[in-house]
């Protein structure tokens, strides 16, 4: 049966590549989107933008699966599942703050179906404190080689129909702490308003690195803001001090009531990487 | 009666044990096995019907093309306004709201057409076939745009649907003589229903002319009426059975999907199943309506309020629906029915916008007039330096007052009694402590009082039947629907304290047209009906019974199993007298909702009073509230079924606390900025606070109505409440709701740079 174009699921047809580099080769041709948990791709396309006509199926793909702890950092799989990591002990031990984060995606049906590559594509409540973490990308892009970028390049200009492939996570140093706050309306199954994460190292010198995402604000680090803080373990900030700071990082919110807030989170969290 | 009586205690399963019992539904729920109108996927060639809405808030119809949707394989039927039968209009007050647009749509939620299919997809893609033209007309997206002179009229009444003047004394020369005045202006949002279950259910032809609708409603007669006029039907072809629903609240009240499964029921003479998905039910279905309300509020320098006056606005969508209702009741609690207020001047609109419909929800206009009223009273209170209990305390009517209209209501205590309980709480031990970096803690109380039944003299009447089977069951029906909020309880524990009979011995039987009519599920009015239909039936039935027992019998009453002596004992079973019996008894009451003894009813005689205290957490860096405990104390008339009592005043709070603090649709020029709750965001458990809720059972001098509706008294103060408790940890008060933390975070700055 010939159907004309409509904007349901059955014209969606499914392409199953049996390698990454099949899949990044179909995407590229077809123009199509990837398929892994789905879980925030099918609200979108339920609503006005219409199924696609193909999607690349990513689920039989065990070279994106996993989550292994190398030397210096962890190795995460794009399809690895949220509930997945929030359930593997040594990444909680090591990274509480990821977990917590981790936690705070979604509800638990959510976090089983969704991945990790998946929040990343859609830049999701994980990026401000990936980003602090200096989290890196592997990625490949039609018949092209295996990248890998810092996430904050690839937040800033995803590369069209890219697949990711890994999630590189540096192991924090000695003494570095991090924070991450998410301001949300409710207590569970939260959209986030603002979310801010940070990592302090105080010695032997003070490197703050700081980030922000949010609810219509595309997660990105704070470079003035840390400019200000990098290099003067003296500085002590306020209020007034990192408004104009977040202003230049955060311009589509400046004179925003959620600017303050910003600024208010932030204080909390050096503040607390002091004591 | 002593004071005692009227002593508040604590609502839990200790204190209530004796009637703390499982609901007659909680098995099957927890098993999953019951069924709502979701599950009515098994008919025989089932088909799936869509309906094609509206893609523009205002707009002329130029032309309807459904020949490809027709075409399109697997389409059964394709119907528009011109397959109609009957009355192309409906709605409870004024049928204004067309089945099928003609010649031009109001709201993003307009139906122009509907199919049915073999397949929901199918049905989907029907609807991207149909071809209409439009031609967009100025929208109206808010009642100062509707009102302005110019305005396009979206019926030929213009856009002013309906206004309100509730007025005694004269309140401008009051405020001249009043000492402290306050202003206030109020708004509230566009809440939506969230019940779990959308709006669905299927209509099923029965090869004889004639249709049953298995549906989610509030009101199987009243829709049944309404639907034989829209489908040229003879009532009796017509059936309503309101199945065990996933919520109502109100939402349900009007009609959804039944005009047109109906139709194409009947075109297709097969069954057709409408089920609205989240997004459809946003945009098609009921909400609360938006008020921006003006209040200003005097009292002498004795703190006795000399003056109110408040003029309120709702935002009521493009269609009628109950509309003129809710704003009758906002305007009565908007006059400040707790209080003695000498002179009073209350105006309201109801304003016809190219919005989302507003029509019947928990509280009905009554939850949003209380929040202004209750605020005013906080800030006057403030200006003339006293506690606001201390206010309240000089200002609050006596039993024995009449109404706001001057008419006999029927209070069920002192209001003094729940304002003392109140101050009481433990909930104000260490009120505003802080632990110096973050959280900011506050207590606040408000007061709120909430009638039952449809009110104002509209027709309101109730009946019930009850009868003998051949197996000897008791079969007692009422047509109210079951949504959830435990009626199915409440009629069990009546049945059972009233014709003596053990719970095993029953078959209730609710919201089928073809049985009584017992008015709308709604007003709070079922638990009322069904104790003064068991009071009526309760002597007939002992008559009846002894009848058939005949002689020897006098001394026999109905009881556990059948017929017992005094002492209990069981003489002759049910059974055995349906078998004895020539003729078994078939017995049906019907009358109207008590509305007292005044020759014009106003408002509702039957009152409930409630006093709400909220514990909340302030964050100081990011203005986020958290609730951290409520305590209520209700006058609502006897507890009959101490779980659903609870659940239905924490359950209404918590929605309360929604609608407060996170619940809105936002809408601009006619468009959703939400559609779905992905964004619109409702209290999960997660936010539920502890809560405690103390009643007081006794009614003063009210034996004849001991029991009162008490669905919706827990979101009467809620707002308020929470509403002092944030200013009495920030020092900010509140006039918008919800209350969104970025703009607590922006005033409580601008009040501590």
């Amino acid at each position: 049966m010939t159907l004309p174009p409509c904007p349901d699921r059955r014209h969606t047809q499914v392409l199953f590549p049996s390698s990454a580099e099949e899949a990044a080769i179909l995407a590229s041709r077809h123009q199509a989107p990837y398929l892994a948990g789905a879980s925030a791709a099918q609200l979108g396309w339920s609503k006005s933008t219409g199924w696609p006509a193909k999607a690349i199926s990513l689920h039989a793909l065990d070279d994106l699966q996993g989550c292994r702890r190398a030397v210096d950092h962890w190795s995460i799989g794009a399809l690895a599942r949220l509930s997945e990591l929030t359930s593997n002990r040594a990444l909680c031990r090591e990274l509480p703050t990821l977990h917590g984060a981790l936690l705070g995606v979604g509800a638990p049906g959510v976090r089983h179906l969704a991945t990790l590559g998946g929040n990343i594509g859609f830049a999701g409540d994980l990026m401000p404190i990936l980003l602090v973490l200096d989290t890196q990308v592997d990625w490949m892009q039609g018949a092209g080689p295996l990248h890998q970028s810092a996430l904050s390049d690839w937040l800033s200009q995803a590369p069209e129909h890219a697949l990711i492939t890994r999630i590189r996570i540096p192991l924090p140093g000695p003494g570095r702490q991090l924070r991450m706050e998410k301001l949300a309306s409710r207590e569970a199954f939260n959209p986030p308003l603002l979310n801010i994460a940070s990592s302090w190292q105080w010695q032997p010198f003070a490197q703050a690195h700081l980030a922000a995402g949010g609810a219509g604000l595309a997660p990105r680090r704070l470079r003035s803001c840390e400019q200000a803080f990098n290099g003067d373990a003296t500085l002590i900030p306020t209020a007034a001090t990192l408004l104009p700071l977040l202003a230049r990082d955060l311009p589509e919110q400046a004179a925003q009531p959620l600017l303050p807030i910003a600024a208010n989170l932030l204080l909390d969290q050096w503040s607390a990487s002091r004591l | 009666m002593s004071t005692n009586d009227f002593t508040p205690r604590q609502l839990n399963a200790d204190n209530f044990a004796d009637r703390w019992q499982q609901r007659p539904d909680a098995r099957s729920k927890a098993r999953g096995e019951q069924r709502y109108p979701t599950d009515e996927l098994a008919w025989p060639g089932l088909l799936h019907g869509r309906i094609l809405r509206s893609p523009f808030p205002h707009a002329q119809i130029t032309g309807i093309n459904v020949d490809a949707a027709r075409e399109l394989p697997g389409v059964r039927a394709v119907v528009t306004a011109a397959d109609i039968p009957g009355d192309n209009h409906y709605g409870i007050v004024f049928r204004d709201q067309p089945v099928f647009c003609t010649d031009r749509v109001r709201y993003l939620g307009d139906a122009l057409a509907a199919v049915a299919a073999d397949t929901p997809e199918i049905a989907a893609h029907a609807l991207s076939l149909i071809e209409v033209q439009y031609t967009e007309l100025p929208v109206l997206g808010d009642p100062a745009a509707a009102l302005a002179d110019g305005a396009p009229p979206l019926h030929p009444g213009g856009n002013l649907l309906d206004s309100s003047l509730l007025e005694h004394g004269d309140v401008e020369a009051a405020f001249k003589a009043c000492a402290f005045v306050v202003e206030g202006r109020y708004s509230t949002p566009r809440q939506m229903h969230v019940f779990m279950e959308t709006e669905g259910g299927v209509a099923v032809p029965d090869n004889q002319g004639g249709l049953t609708f298995r549906v989610g409603c509030q009101s199987g007669h009243r829709d049944r009426e309404q639907l034989a006029s829209i489908l040229d039907l003879p009532l009796d072809k017509v059936r309503v059975i309101g199945l065990a629903t996933g919520g109502g609240f109100g939402g349900k009240d009007e009609l959804t999907m039944q005009p047109a499964a109906g139709l194409l029921a009947l075109r297709t003479g097969r069954p057709v199943r409408i089920h609205f998905d989240r997004r459809e039910s946003t945009i098609a279905g009921i909400k609360r309506h938006p008020v921006e309300l003006v209040a200003r509020t005097g009292c002498d320098a004795q703190g006795n309020i000399l003056a109110h006056q408040l003029h309120a606005v709702l935002d009521t969508g493009a269609y009628a629906t109950l509309g003129p209702a809710v704003l009758t009741n906002l305007t009565d609690h908007a006059a400040a029915p707790l209080y003695r207020i000498p002179n009073v001047k209350v105006t309201g609109q109801l304003v016809y916008t190219n919005n989302s419909v507003a029509g019947a929800f928990r509280g009905f206009g009554g939850n949003q007039a209380t929040f202004a009223v209750e605020s005013q009273l906080d800030k006057l209170a403030a200006a003339a330096g006293l506690h606001p209990a201390e206010l309240r305390k000089r200002n609050l009517r006596t039993p024995d007052d009449p109404g706001v209209e001057g008419q006999t209501q029927q209070q069920p205590c002192d209001p003094r009694l729940l304002l003392d309980a109140a101050l009481a709480s433990p909930l104000w031990e260490n009120a505003t402590e802080s632990d110096h970096r973050r959280w900011l803690t506050g207590v606040g109380m408000a007061l709120g009082a909430q009638g039952n039944g449809l009110g104002n003299g509209l027709p309101d009447s109730g009946g019930a039947r009850l009868h003998l089977s051949a197996a000897g069951r008791i079969e007692l029906a009422f047509g109210f629907i079951e949504y959830g909020q435990g009626v199915i309880a409440a009629v069990e524990h009546l049945a059972c304290e009233y014709l003596g009979c053990a719970p095993d011995d029953l078959d209730i039987r609710l919201g089928d047209s073809s049985g009584p009519d017992s008015g709308p599920t709604s007003a709070s009015r079922s638990s009322v009906i069904a104790v003064e239909a068991l009071r009526r039936l309760q002597p007939q039935w002992r008559a009846a019974l002894q009848d058939i027992a005949g002689r020897h019998a006098d001394d026999l009453a109905p009881g556990r199993g059948g017929l017992c002596t005094p002492s209990g004992d069981l003489r002759i079973s049910y059974a055995k007298l349906a078998k004895m019996a020539a003729q078994r008894p078939v017995l049906k009451v019907h009358f109207d909702f008590p509305t007292g003894p005044d020759a014009t009813p106003r408002g509702r005689y039957l009152q409930l009073l409630i006093a709400s205290v909220a514990r909340v957490a302030v964050d100081r860096l990011t203005g986020r509230v958290r609730v951290l405990q409520l305590h209520h104390i209700t006058a609502g008339g006897k507890v009959i079924h101490p779980p659903s009592y609870l659940g239905q005043i924490e359950g209404a709070a918590v929605m309360g606390m929604g609608m407060a603090l996170l619940e809105d649709v936002p809408m601009q020029d006619g468009q959703f900025l939400l559609d779905n709750l992905d964004a619109y965001l409702i209290p999960t458990l997660a936010d539920a606070p502890e809560q405690r809720v103390d009643v007081i059972e006794a009614i003063l001098g009210g034996e004849s109505y001991p029991v009162r509706g008490i669905g919706e008294l827990g979101i009467e103060a809620i707002s308020p409440a929470l509403i002092a408790a944030i200013e009495n940890a920030t020092g900010v008060r509140m006039h918008s709701l919800p209350v969104r933390p970025t703009t607590l975070l922006t005033a409580m700055q601008e009040q501590h740079p």
